[in-house]
């Protein structure tokens, strides 16, 4: 219990008992600290005299007797500032009184706003009080005694559920706004509090209708009754006038956070008796379905809806496992010269997830929560034979339905809707993505903002490519690297010419208006509804038509998709960092793929300029690239003439360190070298140090590549008499590692970092991922599935290295090394070995140090190390007790879970349980699990909402 | 080279006075030797600090040939007062020594190859006899060298895996002493004992690829040796 209302009660005395106390706090929603209650209860008071309406509350019993305790509290004197509220003065925001319990009740807030005069005009005032009014029926049908006491009693859980998205607090802050300095807000406080002068359930009601009349979109219908109604309220003799008028002034003044209150309150009680339709809402506001990712301690959460038209439609919590910091990643900016990318993006599996099904049947929510873990994988494995593949007579539809000849029937919208059909099979983006095309006379310049015009005198189509997001894209060409095209353009099929003439250039139709209309053509395609349809045309399916088509060209080439569909699909949001192509060759793939579908195009010169790429922000010149690795090998020579020992051993390890980034696809980190070297040349990457491992991979390495780390140890151990400090081999609990050095001449030697080689050789640095990208753009030869295993790219589904996986890996390092061969002779990579010292074959390099990998077994073990030395007991020794976590993480919606009378909706449920599994990151991932169980079991037993807890597959 | 004349803190790095249980060990001979060069009577452990004398010298005279320093540029300090009782197991790979400056870092080619030559039987004999004496960084776990130079780099070298045996200092970490100085300085006590010895030394080895690792004498003068003795 809180000590403050041990505190008030003995304050009080025992005329009160505790149970009346907490009566009359629930009266007014007091916060559990009961920070300035005496003060609050005072403002209470003075108000209930001013505005006598606030004494009534038939939805409270004894609420007279609640009036008396209230009043007690408020003739108290004690001296305690917590209880007087002294301090509430001082807190820097005076919006924000219950600092730290903001939220929790907006009755207290407004009492204690108008204490601390933070807006002091009459109007602010009465409309504050009639809040008040409001507020007292809105927790009268939304929280019980019961749940309000738990809540007292508590010492962590809130009293309202997602402040921001609660229409209470959000009414508040919409009257928090009109408080703002100006004329125009202080006009309109002015009219509001004209508007609710009286405090009761008609008026409340006649001003919920009129806002909804002029706020909500409802059937013609609904609303000549509901004006009628409002006309019948109406004083004058033009009543119906008189009601639009009313609905307008309302529309005007009142805000609409406000307004959704009211309407939520009082409409019903209309709607009922006029007979018009009724739409189910939530009393706490409106569902949110937009992915939201929270980022916990220790555990990411991320909610989202999943396939909506499918069977396993629902939303989905996934929580990941927070990562630290990789290690010796580069961090400190002006590293490099270069606008290096970002960190990949996270891309390991969830180790929990929840599902609520949509629809009401227990057991068909099982099978959705199931099949959707299925479809995930489902979805990426990228299947030639898809749910949503279309037969070639549904292709050759959709072409005739976008080649058909326009009619003056036809409209515009319908045209425009045809068009994005068309252009959604010749680009694979989707129907929104396409859906606002633009119609130019000359040569359009596509842009971010428009990335999808038709040049009206060529016709051709112009795309603007997709790109990677960077925070800081680069203004010019980066050094070493060629430059970007800024559009890919594909000539149109002479068939549609007609159609792009007829809808002219600068006719830009609405989005939100095309898409569905094509839609619906794309529907009635396949024949009218009721009879048996021919073929099942949806957008998707367009989309994977050309998507299927353009992955034969590029044999699943993922960037290319990428920049073409710009649709993120299958982790390539994280492919397009690396890979660039040269535009006119990948015109050439386009077209090639559009014309599978669609017949020949006609021909005519390439769009994109010569010589030009797109695709990653780093699109490197091998030849340049050669050129700068001669002239490291040059100095490196220079060097060893000079007996410059210690720059000649720097400019190995800068060597090393970039035929390590060729050599292994390597990431940002300033431990290249893998540490793992398994048998036959195989080494084990593991650069972006996650735990569980699912970023590692198996890279073969090159036969000179490991001659050349023999020789830098072997250098290295030569020089180390005089620099003991000089020692690359780290002798760790798992065995040896290699490490790159750096001979300061003034600090000595230290890790190796870049910075050095540009302070000391004026070398302009590559970017630390430099052999990702070249690697990624120079491997078109390689089958897709190939290229993402090398990179480490993979989502559920499509991993390379899972025991369930059919990657061939005999082929695939066959292939790996032909393209290392050739790279290492097309950029000049050839050892660098001081001639004195190579012939030393005593010491034999300790490299591989270990063959030890790390397994997941390894992986629960330092977990479990981890979870032990913060000092939580093992699961086994905990007994969970669901509900009194449950109580523990939200008392009010846990007590509406065991109490039956309450109501608790599904979406409460799943935010109850994902919030009890986010009170548990600091355990184990079972201990988690486990939680997440128990609570959605009980959540199923008690009220049948379909709701599961799962492990994903890895 | 007298007693009296010899340095203290020279003395102190290149033997330490160590013993083991109460009883002189090699490298306690070998500053007893160097205190009285030519001992009426040989011991086997005095012959056992003549060889690590000769190796010892073996080693500096290459490193000096390698570098090209020459003595007297800076003077040791004696630590005999800081120095602990008991001993330390530390990797070999923690032992650590300053060089003149990071810009004279160079390969030492003669000096490597005589360590890369030797044979292992030596290279444990030798780590058996003589120990450094470090201090030890808590920082960043390395073991500063303040005795018993070549040893440590013989254990680094050859055995960089394994722990080695140390006496230790408490002290903070010393006045850096470059590594060549303390080899030049080595040579110079130590020219006079190995010049004297030189013909005893192969006389008493082993067999002949010791002889020619401690005397530098080819199989066939050692042999000759060997005959004129038999004879």
């Amino acid at each position: 219990m809180h000590e403050g209302l041990l505190k008030l009660a003995g304050h009080l005395g025992r005329g009160i008992d505790l149970s009346e106390l907490i009566d009359a706090l629930y009266a007014i929603r007091a916060p559990r600290s009961l920070k300035g209650i005496i003060v609050m209860c005072g403002q209470f008071q003075d108000w209930r005299q001013k505005y006598p309406a606030l004494n009534l509350l038939p939805e409270v019993q004894n609420y007279a007797r609640c009036l008396a305790v209230l009043d007690a509290i408020a003739g108290l004197s004690v001296p305690d500032d917590h209880l007087m509220g002294r301090k509430i003065a001082d807190i820097k925001n005076p919006w924000t009184p219950l600092f730290g319990l903001g939220g929790d009740s907006v009755i207290a807030e407004l009492l204690l706003c108008q204490r601390v005069r933070a807006a002091s005009s009459a109007d602010f005032e009465q409309v504050s009080a009639w809040l008040i009014w409001q507020a007292q029926r809105f927790h009268a049908r939304t929280m019980s005694r019961g749940a309000y006491e738990t809540y007292l009693m508590s010492k962590t859980s809130r009293l309202s559920k997602r402040p921001p998205g609660n229409r209470l607090y959000e009414a508040w802050l919409g009257l928090r706004r009109l408080a703002a300095p100006g004329d125009s807000a202080r006009q309109k406080l002015r009219e509001l509090a004209s508007l609710t002068m009286r405090f009761s359930p008609e008026d409340s009601e006649q001003l919920a209708v009129l806002f909804d009349l002029g706020y909500r979109r409802m059937a013609r219908r609904d609303r000549e009754r509901l004006l009628q109604q409002a006309a019948a309220w109406m004083p004058s003799a033009n009543r119906e006038q008189e009601a639009v008028a009313a609905v307008k002034k309302i529309r005007s003044v009142m805000p609409t956070e406000i307004g959704r209150l009211l309407s939520l309150l009082w409409v019903d009680r209309t709607r009922r008796s006029v007979r018009t339709k009724r739409w189910r809402r939530e009393f706490y506001g409106r569902d949110r379905y937009r992915p939201e990712i929270i980022h916990g301690e220790r555990l990411t959460e991320l909610l989202q809806r999943v396939d909506a038209d499918e069977v396993h439609a629902g939303t989905v919590v996934e929580f990941y496992p927070r990562q630290p910091k990789a290690r010796g990643g580069r961090s400190g900016s002006g590293e490099s010269t270069f606008e290096d990318d970002p960190e990949d993006l996270p891309q390991q599996e969830p180790q929990l997830s929840i599902f609520l099904a949509d629809g009401k049947e227990l057991i068909r929510g099982y099978y959705a929560s199931e099949g959707q873990q299925n479809g995930v994988e489902y979805g990426n494995a990228m299947l030639r034979w898809s749910n949503w593949t279309l037969s070639r007579s549904a292709i050759v539809a959709v072409v005739d339905l976008v080649g058909a000849p326009t009619s003056i029937s036809e409209t515009q919208l319908d045209r425009c809707a045809r068009l994005a059909i068309g252009l959604t099979l010749l680009t694979g983006r989707s129907l929104e993505q396409v859906g606002n095309f633009e119609i130019a006379r000359e040569t359009p310049e596509v842009s971010k903002k428009q990335p999808v015009m038709i040049g009206l005198r060529t016709h051709r189509l112009y795309l603007y490519p997709g790109e990677p997001d960077l925070r800081h894209p680069p203004h010019e060409t980066p050094p070493l690297c060629h430059s970007k095209a800024n559009a890919l353009s594909l000539p149109l099929p002479r068939g549609w010419w007609a159609l792009v003439d007829a809808i002219g250039p600068g006719n830009r139709m609405a989005r939100q208006r095309v898409v569905p209309r094509a839609r619906r053509a794309l529907k009635e395609l396949g024949g009218k509804s009721g009879r048996a349809r021919e073929f099942r045309v949806t957008g998707r399916g367009v989309r994977h038509a050309f998507t299927r088509a353009l992955a034969e060209r590029t044999r699943g080439d993922l960037g290319a998709q990428q920049v073409i569909t710009d649709d993120g699909a299958v982790n390539a949001r994280n492919i397009i960092h690396y890979a660039s192509y040269h535009a006119r060759r990948l015109e050439s793939q386009w077209r090639a793929a559009a014309e599978s579908l669609v017949g020949v195009l006609p021909s005519g010169v390439q769009g994109a300029g010569r010589n030009r790429y797109v695709g990653a922000q780093h699109a490197f010149d091998v030849s340049k690239l050669a050129k700068y690795f001669r002239s490291i090998k040059r100095r490196a020579w220079t060097a060893q003439q000079k007996n410059d020992w210690p720059r000649l051993f720097n400019l190995m390890t800068l060597y090393l360190s970039y035929w390590l980034g060729l050599g292994v696809a390597g990431r940002k980190t300033l431990v290249p070298v893998p540490n793992v070297l398994i048998d036959d040349g195989w080494a084990l990457v593991m650069d972006k140090h996650r735990i569980d491992g699912s970023t590692d991979r198996l890279v073969p390495l090159s036969g000179p590549l490991r001659d050349q780390i023999d020789a830098y140890v072997t250098f290295a151990s030569a020089l180390s008499i005089t620099a003991p400090k000089l020692d690359p081999i780290v002798r760790t609990e798992r065995g040896n590692e290699l490490r790159l050095q750096y001979i300061d001449l003034v600090k000595g030697v230290v890790p190796y970092r870049p910075k050095y080689q540009e302070q000391h050789e004026h070398l302009t640095s590559l970017p630390a991922n430099w052999g990702r990208k070249v690697l990624r753009s120079v491997s078109s030869q390689l089958p897709g599935r190939y290229r993402d295993a090398e990179m480490g790219h993979w989502v559920r589904g499509r991993h390379a290295w899972d025991a369930t996986s059919t990657f061939d890996a005999a082929d695939f390092r066959a292939s790996w090394l032909e393209l290392q061969a050739k790279m290492e002779k097309r950029l000049g990579f050839k050892g660098i070995k001081p001639v004195h010292f190579w012939k030393r074959d005593r010491l034999s390099p300790l490299w591989p140090a270990t063959s030890e990998t790390k397994t997941r077994a390894k992986a629960k073990a330092e977990a479990e190390l981890a979870r032990s030395s913060l000092g939580t007991p093992p699961p086994s020794s905990r007994k969970l007790d669901i509900v009194d976590l449950l109580r523990e993480v939200d008392a009010a919606r846990a007590g509406a879970l065991l109490d039956d009378k309450q109501k608790l909706l599904p979406v409460d449920a799943l935010d109850l349980v994902r919030r009890t599994v986010s009170s548990q990151q600091r355990g184990s991932v079972e201990w988690q699990r486990e939680g997440a169980e128990a609570a959605c079991a009980l959540v199923r037993a008690k009220r049948q909402i379909r709701i599961f807890a799962a492990e994903p597959r890895p | 080279m007298a007693a009296a004349r010899l340095d203290q803190g020279l003395l102190f790095e290149i033997a330490p006075p160590i013993l083991a249980s109460g009883r002189p060990t090699v490298v306690a001979c070998l500053r007893k030797l160097i205190q009285n060069p030519d001992p009426k009577l040989w011991s086997p452990k005095l012959k056992d600090a003549l060889r690590l004398a000769a190796l010892t010298y073996q080693i500096v005279e290459r490193v000096v040939s390698d570098s090209g320093v020459v003595s007297g540029s800076t003077s040791a300090r004696s630590n005999k007062q800081k120095l602990e009782r008991g001993w330390l197991s530390v990797p070999a790979s923690t032992l650590v020594w300053t060089g003149s400056a990071a810009k004279n870092v160079r390969p030492l080619r003669r000096t490597q190859k005589f360590l890369d030559d030797l044979p292992d039987v030596v290279v444990d004999r030798l780590l058996g006899w003589t120990t450094p004496v470090v201090i030890p960084n808590a920082k960043n776990g390395e073991n500063w060298v303040v005795a018993g130079h070549v040893p440590a780099v013989i254990a680094r070298q050859r055995r960089p895996d394994a722990a080695v045996r140390v006496r230790w200092l408490r002290a903070t970490i010393p006045r850096k002493r470059s590594f060549f100085d303390v080899c030049a300085d080595t040579l110079e006590v130590l020219a006079p004992l190995y010049v004297l010895h030189r013909r005893f030394i192969a006389e008493i080895s082993i067999d002949d690829w010791e002889a020619q690792f401690l005397t530098g004498y080819s199989r066939a003068h050692f042999f000759r040796l060997k005959g004129w003795r038999d004879a």
